[in-house]
């Protein structure tokens, strides 16, 4: 278990940074293979999840600030992006013209990384004594 | 200077909140609003630039962070990093799109608002032992 934690936080930090670049250096619209959905489509569907993640997690953690909750371990954050991800695109199938098999698979994988996120985080919680 | 802070936090939670909103429910109601002289494809090729970039650097930040085994961090640290991330990609798409002024005050204020959460950090740093 704790190998597949950490095989799946490697594999998000290069993908995190690869798509970080990728954004900087090619930033023009950009279609996902396989995806089903047009340019326009998926641009779209990006400023009502991707967007929204950024600005939820943001507000999360200015609420935790004002409630003085403190402090957090340090994969906290990541699991917060992704849980927000995960709400965002669950909130995205009512409201997203279409739905399509992209979007459920997207789903499905950002929840199973929300899962491994928490494992890791319960897990490293453990090492410090300050929860 | 703690007044000050505490305003800003609370600004930046309630236009999180609009946003997050408008983001989820693709009301649009931001779009151009802040920056007046662009459309919105530009608006839409600005964000990819800047706003997903900033999501994805924070996460490849924390997970580096779970790496390097640094932990525990205050909760005004998530918001410091996905701050300083965006003035970083703000900064890199002054070579990379046509210069707005609009774009120049974004990130004017984006800089503000970085140096204002450090000093928040730091005062938060030093109620908690375990820095």
């Amino acid at each position: 278990m704790n190998k597949l934690v950490d095989g799946i936080m490697i594999a998000a930090a290069i993908f995190f940074l690869g798509m970080a670049i990728l954004r900087i250096v090619f930033f023009d619209y950009q279609n996902f293979p396989g995806s089903g959905l047009t340019v326009e489509e998926l641009s779209n569907w990006k400023s009502r999840t991707i967007d929204s993640t950024l600005y939820l997690t943001l507000l999360y953690f200015i609420y935790r600030y004002f409630v003085g909750k403190n402090p957090t371990s340090t994969i906290w954050p990541v699991y917060v992006i992704t849980i927000s991800f995960s709400f965002t695109q669950f909130i995205a199938l009512f409201t997203f013209d279409k739905i399509n098999l992209f979007m459920i698979i997207n789903l499905l994988i950002t929840v199973f990384a929300v899962i491994i996120f928490r494992t890791a985080h319960n897990r490293r919680k453990k090492e410090i004594s300050t929860f | 200077m703690d007044r000050f802070i505490k305003l800003l936090m609370g600004g930046l939670f309630l236009t999180l909140i609009f946003l997050s909103i408008d983001g989820v429910l693709e009301l649009k109601y931001h779009t151009n609003l802040l920056l007046l002289g662009v459309d919105a494809d530009q608006l839409e090729s600005l964000r990819t630039k800047t706003v997903r970039p900033t999501l994805y650097l924070t996460g490849a930040y924390f997970i580096f962070r779970y790496f390097t085994g640094k932990n525990p961090t205050s909760s005004v640290w998530p918001v410091f990093v996905m701050f300083a991330a965006f003035t970083f990609v703000q900064f890199l798409a002054f070579f990379t799109s046509p210069i707005k002024i609009a774009m120049i005050i974004s990130f004017v204020l984006s800089l503000f608002t970085t140096v204002i959460l450090r000093i928040a950090h730091n005062k938060r740093q030093k109620d908690v032992s375990t820095f």
